[in-house]
């Protein structure tokens, strides 16, 4: 409905749109690059360059999925050029690193919540942002495709690759904090 | 159903169906969840042992855009909207020519202007076009000046082109080009310098800077100074480098040399350089025109000399887009889309009809 009338060069309809997805693209954004300037200005560009072709658009059935699509290109063609320490020969525009950190779980052992973030610290690029689309955003196999530009073979064996090893995490910790409450009953045992 | 029967943990974790029940259960999964496991039973285990994993990828949300952002954001767009024509005719989709491989060849155009007092060397030339000198030392560097009065067209072993002022002058080696792309520049010219994987840089020297360039998407232009010497950048990145200083410079940005004190310095351009990307999508976009007239605007774009060797062949007509192309690919499409083929003689492009088979 607002894209319909936004397409019918409805500027107010688009303001709509800008603010509403201005949180997700930046969430999003901010991931691969620390400096929120960048990436304001790329969502700018972004939403121009949108509302510049919006009669050559056809319905597209997911706004977010276009706009997550247009905004991590641009966002990674801009980025070398913030980045001057990095020689240029050594810049390679399709490998940005991503952050993504796991909510803490506070029935944890506070050490089984270290090994955990190290672990989703310790995975590449691609593979946090495969956890991030399928987890956060709630995408299908298909669009996170789409999205990072991979075919959907090669984003089933990212997500097996990065759920294994979290998998084996996750065995790790269930013993640690089996262990850890063995302590703590042990200690409760003998103190009494 | 049947393939639930043999499902481990990991097959659980892949499948979408699964995880979309996991993460945000609605009625249609639920039921049918509960019936594979009704019906294999022996399978639950492998399924809890997937949830848990699952639930506990709960991954944080980042960050907020900032209010003062969203209003500046908001604010700019809706100035952009408001000098936007209503009417967007910017891009032609009529005639789209795909070429994968020329959007993919991605190109850096280099301009480096160089103070004027060199060019006083050549005046008492003669007046003609390129003259290569060969030098026959090690590796057999070649020097091609510009003695003529208008810029004139270089062709680089790598496909990368240059446009040679007048008075200037590059050097390069022929033999291993492909190896060391290395342009020594006197005077001013612009660059477009063609992609090569894996990644050899593309590094023009002059007297007191080199610009260093790689294959992602590139567009520079020219300008003309007198005290300073400048690189100029269209899209991409091109790294200039002095004795003391480094500096990357973007798009629409300049690197400045002051020749005096030797200070090297960046600016944003003001204006939209001459072919930018922003500038060539409008500008090299033709609807049933002329190819005398898509010539001309190639020629005054680039300040080559382009004529066209059959006055028949200039009425043909075309369409096309050719803003993200380089010269020698545009010259191509061109070509193919009126039957010519175009020569490169001294310098000056020549277009003619193709030869009937």
């Amino acid at each position: 409905m607002l894209w319909r009338q936004f397409q019918q060069g409805d500027a107010e309809a688009f303001n709509i749109l800008v603010r509403q997805y201005s949180d997700i693209l930046y969430d999003y954004g901010t991931r691969f690059s620390p400096d929120g300037e960048l990436v304001k200005d790329c969502i700018q560009d972004v939403f121009c360059v949108l509302w510049n072709r919006r009669k050559h658009l056809s319905e597209v059935t997911s706004i977010k999925f276009y706009l997550m699509k247009a905004l991590r290109q641009k966002v990674i063609r801009e980025l070398p050029k913030w980045r001057h320490t990095t020689p240029l020969d050594q810049l390679r525009a399709d490998t940005p690193s991503f952050v993504i950190e796991i909510e803490d779980d506070l029935t944890l052992p506070l050490e089984v919540r270290k090994k955990l973030a190290a672990s989703i610290n310790a995975l590449s690029p691609r593979q946090k942002e495969l956890l991030y689309l399928r987890f956060y955003k709630n995408l299908k196999q298909d669009k996170i495709a789409g999205i990072m530009g991979l075919n959907r073979q090669s984003v089933y064996n990212l997500q097996r690759s990065a759920l294994l090893t979290l998998r084996k995490l996750i065995d790790y910790e269930t013993i640690a904090a089996l262990i850890s409450v063995c302590i703590f009953i042990c200690t409760a045992f003998f103190a009494f | 159903m049947e393939k639930y029967k043999s499902y481990q943990s990991t097959d659980f974790l892949l499948d979408d169906h699964f995880v979309n029940w996991v993460l945000a259960p609605d009625e249609v999964s639920e039921v049918h969840w509960q019936t594979v496991f009704a019906t294999y039973p022996a399978i639950l285990p492998f399924a809890k042992d997937a949830r848990r994993v699952l639930l506990n990828i709960r991954i944080k949300p980042y960050r907020k855009m900032p209010e003062s952002m969203r209003e500046e954001l908001v604010a700019n767009i809706r100035d952009h909207i408001s000098r936007s024509p209503s009417a967007d005719s910017r891009r032609s989709h009529q005639v789209r020519f795909r070429f994968g491989r020329w959007v993919a060849a991605a190109c850096i155009l280099l301009t480096i202007g160089f103070a004027s007092y060199r060019m006083g060397i050549f005046t008492d030339a003669p007046v003609t076009g390129l003259v290569i000198v060969k030098e026959r030392a090690g590796r057999a560097p070649q020097k091609v000046s510009n003695t003529s009065d208008i810029p004139l067209v270089v062709l680089l072993p790598d496909k990368s082109t240059v446009i040679l002022d007048p008075g200037a002058n590059v050097v390069y080696s022929e033999q291993d080009f492909n190896q060391h792309r290395e342009v020594y520049l006197s005077g001013e010219a612009f660059f477009e310098v063609e992609r090569q994987e894996p990644h050899v840089p593309f590094v023009v020297t002059t007297d007191h800077f080199t610009a260093k360039v790689l294959g992602t998407s590139f567009r520079v232009a020219a300008s003309e100074t007198q005290l300073a010497h400048r690189v100029i950048v269209n899209t991409g990145l091109v790294e200039v480098t002095t004795n003391e200083t480094m500096l990357r410079v973007g798009a629409n940005q300049e690197a400045i040399f002051e020749v005096s004190s030797a200070v090297l310095s960046q600016e944003t351009m003001q204006e939209l350089t001459p072919l930018s990307q922003k500038a060539v999508e409008k500008l090299f976009n033709f609807q049933a025109a002329p190819l005398d007239d898509v010539v001309a605007s190639l020629a005054s774009r680039y300040s080559v000399s382009i004529s066209i060797s059959d006055p028949e062949l200039a009425k043909r007509t075309l369409t096309a887009s050719l803003g993200e192309l380089h010269l020698h690919e545009k010259l191509e499409l061109i070509c193919r889309a009126v039957e010519a083929t175009y020569t490169l003689h001294d310098g000056r492009i020549i277009l003619s009809p193709q030869k009937k088979e």
